[in-house]
């Protein structure tokens, strides 16, 4: 075996060398430094062409030692691999271990692993069976789960319980990678709950969670079961070193609790089945300790979730006001959690506590603050939103700085916005709010917001005093705000946008508020939306202002009528020409954006133009659909006279192996009877390829078209695509001008051969057809052809169509649930029970 | 689902553990930033404050022991007090190991708190808390990772 070194244990003087100096060092430089020595260390030792196999473990450790301080250890992956493949347990173990640190589910070295795993879940060592597991619960993905999903099925019946519960959490692990690979096993999750191991039942329980999360329905027989398992276990049978802190089995306590909760969300039946036993976990949990609280608090949620109760409800409410009112920070947070668990039940519950929630709004911990706002947002109704939404505001301009916090802001910010915009009293506060908002918070802020808030002022909510407030109360307050150093970008957007509309109302002379916008432009931060926004904002202002420009919005239009981007060039351009038209064509021209704009749709306006050409000769418009009727008819009408053509060559062409296998299976009867000619048709289902621009029609085919009619594609590369490959075919009457086609399309007949009759027809018939095709005809064609042509692609869908997957089986669940709850059989009926045996100690 | 992952940094913000689950970055980088945010984050707060706190789609349970922080994080659903005191137990486990244990220790026997620390929690599920369970099953397991068999 390995050779004991005189240190402790057999790891080398490096080693410890290298914990001490870690433990020592004082900064991260230090730190990264010595860990560089020591991955050279490392290179240098795997390097060897044969390294020593109990010197590979120690190795494995400090590759995980420089994993876990951030450095790269991809040159170690490999060896990690290696020591899995090694027969001795202990390298083995190690190489495990070093692997499912290193690597992830995505990993090109995955493939090595798979295979090493699969022999190893074979092995008679129970120890070696354990670390394949849990290599596998690490590393599996959903590809790799048929391969180990047998094995580790069968170690289901391992007879070492510890082998059975890392199995049940690896089935857990591919139900979560890939559900449809363990839909057949829900059964055995279930005999899971029963076995005789208390670890390993709860295992089960983690893994039916699971389960049920994805699908509660399935799995509502089972509440018996879980409301009997969390009895026993409140009830303390369980062995005592199952005890935490004197509580039984707190963990699957909370673990049950959970499922419960699901089970009985909107289900008052199930939801009755639990009341006893909750009440019973609240009566009995003792409060002194945490753990006992977290059990508490679990069971407030549970009770939350499920269907309510009101005497639950009532010992829930008692429990907050304890948890709230403790001196205890954590008990507070925790407080505040299950009082927006309440509040979603039953809204007055929120009332007594205001008090303690307000004082929490102040706490000086950021974490309770930011819990008080989640509570206030769960709480908010039309007559506290303003207060809540200032509150939010506050929070933002406060605590925005924190590092990271990006998440949070955004998340506020946008709860703001849509609480402002649910429960707004009136428009003039919303406006004031989101600008606020805007202020404080613009760059988390969603365009889409500000758009809407552009909307709002310029289109009015339909009560014309409120709007002129909003609208008055906007540009006065964005006036000021143009005074500001720094403005986001969606802020300043809007106040060009509103300023421009609205900018009389503040009674400011025009000069002014042109000033104000130029000088916004350039002061601000550079922003090509903003400045274009300006630029309209100014051409509108000018337009009131009888058609002149300030000198400084002179300056800026014609600096920005050299702009690099186009869109200011443009618009620069634009106002100073209309400006120097005057003021008649500049106010007719520009308008305020929330003017109606009546648009002609049928731009009667051109009516003359029209019959003025149609009078010269010019063709009638006609619109998609009846042009491609009227191919299709022409289409269907060539088709049958090629195809008979075609059937008269029939016994010299050859029939190539079509590509288009799905249109044959969709060929739908032929207008000839179909059974005797499968050449022809195989020819025509080339042909078909072929007229559709030898495109991939399989591709199309399935939904598109019968064989008989066909639709013109009408996008013109394809009409180009279809004369090119018309002139390379037929231009040059050689067969082997063919091998230009695309493989497998239609291969017409060999011209000059002798059997064949009317061959020189042939190609200048199929000619025809494709010119034909390829300008649009110009004769108006009946519709019905359209309606017909409609029904037969109705047709072909359903032919087309595979039948609907079969719904999982869920007949065999409840007789497996019967089956395994030996003795118990219906619901509730359990006089026996079921679980004797698992408590047994 | 449930645990993220499992953290234990010193005073100055050195890992001293780490055991990542799903649902967290996998890239590298990615990784070492996370544990640079989450480890300041939790190491600039007051002894009196509440320990949980949230960062991005996490929320973390910590808490002090002695010179080490051990940091829970979890998804948004769990249980924040059970994480909290799920790391408690994960250290009274490893104190009935170890006997008293100290931050040396951890860094002395990486490998087998990496092995204690397995049988707890699975797949970011908390499987088994039963101290004697676990420390037996460890024990065996580190017997032949030191020694091999006989």
């Amino acid at each position: 075996m390995s050779p004991q070194t005189p240190v402790q244990k057999n790891k080398s003087k490096d080693f410890y060398d290298l914990i001490r100096r870690i433990g020592e060092c004082k900064s991260k430089t230090d730190e990264d430094a010595i860990m560089q020595r020591e991955s050279m260390l490392l290179r240098a030792l795997l390097e060897q062409p044969k390294v020593d196999k109990h010197k590979i473990k120690e190795i494995m450790l400090r590759l995980m030692y420089l994993d876990m301080l951030g450095h790269d250890v991809s040159f170690g992956h490999i060896h990690a691999v290696k020591a899995c493949v090694e027969p001795e347990v202990a390298i083995k173990r190690a190489g495990y271990l070093a692997t499912t640190s290193f690597l992830n589910e995505t990993h090109d070295l995955m493939i090595l692993i798979v295979n090493t795993v699969q022999r190893d879940l074979k092995s008679d060592d129970y120890l070696v069976v354990c670390s394949a597991l849990t290599a596998i619960m690490q590393l599996v993905n959903d590809e790799t789960v048929p391969a180990v999903l047998p094995q580790v099925t069968e170690l289901l019946m391992h007879p070492v319980a510890h082998v059975r519960k890392k199995a049940v959490m690896a089935l857990m692990r591919f139900h979560q990678k890939s559900p449809q690979s363990v839909s057949h096993m829900h059964g055995k999750f279930r005999e899971m709950i029963c076995d005789k191991d208390p670890s390993v039942m709860s295992a089960a329980v983690c893994a039916l969670h699971d389960l049920i999360a994805l699908n509660p329905e399935l799995h509502k027989n089972l509440t018996s079961s879980f409301v009997s398992v969390l009895k026993q276990i409140i009830d303390r049978r369980l062995a005592k070193s199952y005890d935490y802190h004197k509580v039984p089995a707190p963990f699957v306590q909370i673990k049950l609790l959970k499922t419960l909760a699901i089970l009985g969300a909107h289900d008052r039946e199930t939801s009755k089945e639990m009341y006893s036993v909750l009440e019973d976990t609240l009566a009995r949990s003792d409060t002194k300790n945490q753990i006992g609280n977290a059990l508490v608090y679990e069971t407030v949620r549970t009770i939350a979730s499920i269907y309510p109760s009101p005497q639950l409800l009532a010992q829930c409410a008692l429990v907050v006001s304890r948890f709230i009112k403790s001196s205890n920070n954590n008990l507070k947070y925790i407080g505040l959690n299950a009082l927006a668990c309440i509040v979603n039940v039953n809204a007055q519950y929120a009332a007594e506590h205001q008090m303690a929630v307000v004082d929490c709004l102040e706490d000086s911990d950021e974490a309770l603050r930011k819990k008080t706002l989640d509570l206030l947002y769960k709480m908010t109704k039309p007559n506290n939103v303003e207060v809540i939404v200032e509150r939010m505001l506050a929070f933002l301009k406060r605590d925005g700085d924190k590092y990271s916090e990006q998440y949070v802001r955004e998340e506020t910010a946008s709860r703001v916005a849509e609480l402002s915009e649910r429960y707004a009293p009136d428009a003039k506060w919303y406006v004031e709010t989101m600008t606020e908002l805007f202020v404080v918070a613009g760059d988390v802020v969603r365009p889409s917001i500000a758009q809407g808030l552009m909307r709002l002022i310029a289109e009015g909510t339909g009560d014309p005093a409120a709007d002129e407030l909003a609208q008055k109360s906007a540009v006065n307050a964005f006036l000021k705000l143009f005074n500001k150093p720094k403005l986001p970008l969606v802020l300043l957007e809007t106040m060009a946008f509103v300023m421009g509309e609205f900018g009389e109302l503040t009674g400011q002379s025009a000069k002014v508020l042109m000033d104000t916008l130029v000088d916004a432009a350039e002061g601000q931060a550079e922003g090509a939306d903003v400045e274009t926004l300006i630029l309209s904002a100014l051409a509108k202002i000018a337009r009131r202002n009888g058609g002149g420009l300030s000198d400084k919005a002179r300056h800026f239009v014609e600096m920005n009528m050299k702009s690099k981007c186009v869109e200011k060039q443009q618009r620069a351009t634009e106002i100073a020409v209309l400006i120097a038209e005057g003021e008649p064509i500049l106010s007719s021209v520009v308008q305020a954006s929330a003017a109606e704009v009546d648009v002609d749709a049928s731009l009667s306006s051109l009516n003359q133009y029209v019959s003025n050409a149609l009078a010269n000769g010019s063709k009638p418009y006609q619109d998609k659909v009846s042009r491609d009727a009227a191919a299709a008819v022409e289409a269907e009408a060539r088709a049958r006279a090629v195809e008979s053509r075609v059937k008269a060559n029939a016994s010299v062409v050859r029939s190539s192996t079509p590509p288009t296998f799905e249109r044959k299976q969709l060929h739908e009867p032929a207008p000839t009877s179909p059974a005797s000619s499968t050449a022809p048709s195989a020819q025509k289902n080339d042909l078909d390829t072929f007229l559709s621009g030898g495109l991939q029609a399989h591709a199309i085919s399935a939904t598109e078209q019968p064989s008989r009619a066909r639709d013109q594609p009408t996008e013109v590369h394809v009409d180009e695509m279809k004369l090119k490959l018309a002139d390379a075919l037929f231009g040059d009457s050689r067969p082997s001008t063919r091998s230009k086609e695309p493989a497998n399309a239609f291969t017409p007949p060999p011209r000059g051969a002798p059997t064949m009759r009317g061959s020189t027809t042939a190609p200048s018939a199929t000619f025809d057809l494709l010119s034909e095709l390829a300008a649009p005809s110009a004769n108006a064609p009946p519709p019905p052809p359209a309606q017909s042509s409609g029904d037969v692609f109705s047709q072909i869908d359903l032919m087309s169509l595979t039948p609907p997957k079969q719904a999982p089986p869920s007949t065999t669940s409840p007789t497996d649930a019967n089956r395994s709850l030996s003795g118990g059989v219906a619901k509730g009926g359990g006089s026996k029970d079921p679980f004797a045996d698992l408590f047994a100690k | 689902m449930g645990i993220r992952f499992m953290l234990l940094v010193n005073k100055l913000g050195q890992t001293r553990l780490a055991r990542y689950y799903d649902g967290t970055p996998t890239e590298r980088s990615a990784r070492n930033q996370l544990e640079g945010e989450i480890v300041r984050r939790c190491l600039a707060r007051g002894a009196k404050e509440c320990s949980f706190v949230e960062h991005r789609e996490f929320k973390l349970a910590y808490r002090r022991y002695a010179s080490l922080f051990f940091i829970v994080g979890c998804d948004g659903e769990e249980n924040e007090l059970a994480m909290l005191e799920f790391a408690h137990c994960a250290v009274e486990t490893l104190d009935r190991h170890f006997g008293n244990v100290c931050e040396l220790d951890i860094m002395m026997h990486l490998d087998k708190v990496h092995c204690i620390l397995e049988e707890m929690v699975m797949c970011g599920e908390i499987v088994e808390t039963n101290k004697l369970l676990v420390t037996q099953e460890a024990c065996k397991q580190i017997d032949v990772q030191e020694k091999g068999y006989p």
